[in-house]
């Protein structure tokens, strides 16, 4: 039958993460407390990225790393594009982006990995991550992505789940936190274009992205109760950055998702 | 599935915010504020994390499936105040009837037999009004309450003690006034035509989009969800 996985609060030194752990994967979607970025980036500003200090970027690097007890050098970053495109990274990635912009795996929007211990990047504020975990011929699997409403009607988180799927057996994913169906409003086109791909996701003026990516991860084929929505919109909570509520000027949150070691 | 992890102190905070609010709307209406008690709707919080809810000084909570509610008594007993807010399938009415003060939504002669059955006591119950007479809703037309109550009144443990609607959802919360407004006038009709059968003093409606009109409008119960998590 199903694995269980667990979706909590927890809070280390002054930072505070949603964890979702099961079957030998765990991811940790930050809020923006305990960091040391002023406004308004204050104060865990992870992102690189933005008009905030390098300095102060890698020292949130550096505490949220050692609060959720993934080694920073150990992290991968994708360039992120509003794209589709995938890949799988190993040890030899091991640190890409790690501490700078240059290094990112480029042009990419989604990460897989059967590598233990290494911590696969999401940056996001609004957007949503996707983390989707699998059994592999070797142990555990998983994929984290990103996903904006380009990607999403791209078809980046089916395509993540797929990609696992064709290797073993997919077990759980969750949704991260990101701008709700109560906030995203979209225009008409946009709206009839995601009621074309997703029927039913689109309310009068605002489109459901945790819905679109939960069918996209059902269509894979992970059962609906194997699919956790974190229900929390960075738009409307305060604990969150948001692009929207922040008219872009705002830090970005890292969703690191690892396999556990063996 | 969707998920709600609540944080003590965030829910805590946030249930204040409402509480106010709460209490504006009824002073603004005219109201005592202590006549809208306002109850969390549980649904989508697993049953370890309702703790968090109780160190928020949470008492009263809402659940829509019988076994949710079940396992969740089961884990907190006394801790809360439970009712009843989903469609209760006749079958899973000896599940409930026994572990909640108040069931919600009662709107066929089917569950109102089966808790007739199952009941050791009384059992108060609200009378489901479907005011905007959507298709896709269950519950009683207007017009239909008095024959609907006429024929439930051979089950005499099954009390009827006020109303709960469900408006058309809506972005704006002053398209439910309206349907507030009527489903407050047709409970002041019905106790008075109902006057030492029943009483129709409890109204159940308003949730995290339109609360503060219901409250306005005279909802004695606001059922409050995702905006405090």
């Amino acid at each position: 039958m199903g694995e269980r996985f667990a979706l909590s609060w927890r809070d280390r030194d002054g930072l505070e993460w949603l964890a979702w752990e099961g079957a030998g994967v765990a991811a940790a979607f930050p809020t923006r407390e305990g960091g040391v970025s002023p406004a308004p980036y204050d104060s865990l500003n992870l992102g690189l990225s933005t008009g905030d200090e390098p300095a102060n970027v890698l020292e949130n690097r550096r505490r949220f790393c050692a609060a959720v007890g993934v080694p920073h050098e150990r992290l991968v970053v994708p360039g992120q594009v509003h794209g589709a495109t995938l890949a799988w990274v190993g040890e030899t990635e091991a640190g890409r982006g790690a501490f700078d912009r240059e290094t990112v795996i480029h042009d990419h929007d989604g990460l897989l990995t059967a590598a233990p211990g290494l911590g696969l990047v999401v940056s996001h504020a609004d957007c949503v991550p996707v983390v989707v975990a699998a059994r592999g011929a070797d142990g555990p699997e998983l994929a984290a992505v990103h996903a904006g409403w380009r990607g999403m009607l791209a078809g980046v988180v089916g395509q993540a789940a797929a990609a696992l799927a064709r290797r073993g057996r997919l077990l759980g994913a969750v949704v991260g936190p990101s701008i709700g169906p109560c906030c995203f409003s979209v225009d008409e086109e946009l709206r009839a274009r995601f009621d074309e791909r997703f029927p039913g996701s689109a309310g009068r003026s605002t489109v459901d992205l945790w819905a679109c990516a939960a069918r996209d991860l059902e269509a894979a084929g992970l059962p609906p109760a194997a699919v956790t929505v974190a229900a929390l919109c960075t738009m409307s909570d305060k604990r969150f950055f948001s692009h929207r509520r922040d008219r872009g000027s705002t830090g970005r949150h890292l969703a690191i998702a690892w396999r556990q070691e063996a | 599935m969707r998920q709600f992890v609540p944080k003590a102190e965030v829910v805590r905070e946030r249930f204040a915010e409402v509480s106010g609010r709460v209490a504006e709307a009824a002073a603004a209406a005219g109201r005592d504020p202590a006549e809208v008690r306002i109850l969390v709707a549980t649904k989508y919080v697993a049953a370890e994390h309702l703790g968090a809810l109780r160190d928020a000084g949470i008492s009263l909570i809402g659940e829509n499936r019988a076994q949710d509610l079940v396992a969740k008594q089961a884990m907190y007993g006394d801790a809360f105040d439970y009712h009843f807010i989903g469609h209760l399938q006749s079958r899973k009415a000896r599940l409930v009837v026994p572990l909640v003060s108040l069931i919600h939504a009662v709107s066929t002669m089917s569950v109102v037999q089966e808790i007739e059955a199952r009941a050791a006591n009384a059992t108060t119950v609200l009378l489901e009004i479907n005011i905007a007479g959507e298709e896709s809703k269950n519950g009683i037309a207007p017009a239909a309450a008095d024959t609907f109550l006429e024929e439930a009144a051979a089950c005499g443990k099954v009390r009827f003690c006020g109303l709960m609607c469900m408006p058309p959802l809506s972005d704006d919360a002053e398209t439910a006034r309206p349907y507030f407004a009527q489903t407050r006038e047709l409970a002041e009709r019905l106790s008075s035509t109902w006057q030492g059968t029943y009483t129709f003093d409890q109204l159940s409606m308003g949730t995290s989009a339109d609360y503060e009109t219901a409250a306005q409008e005279g909802a004695t119960i606001v059922r409050i969800g995702s905006v405090l998590f």
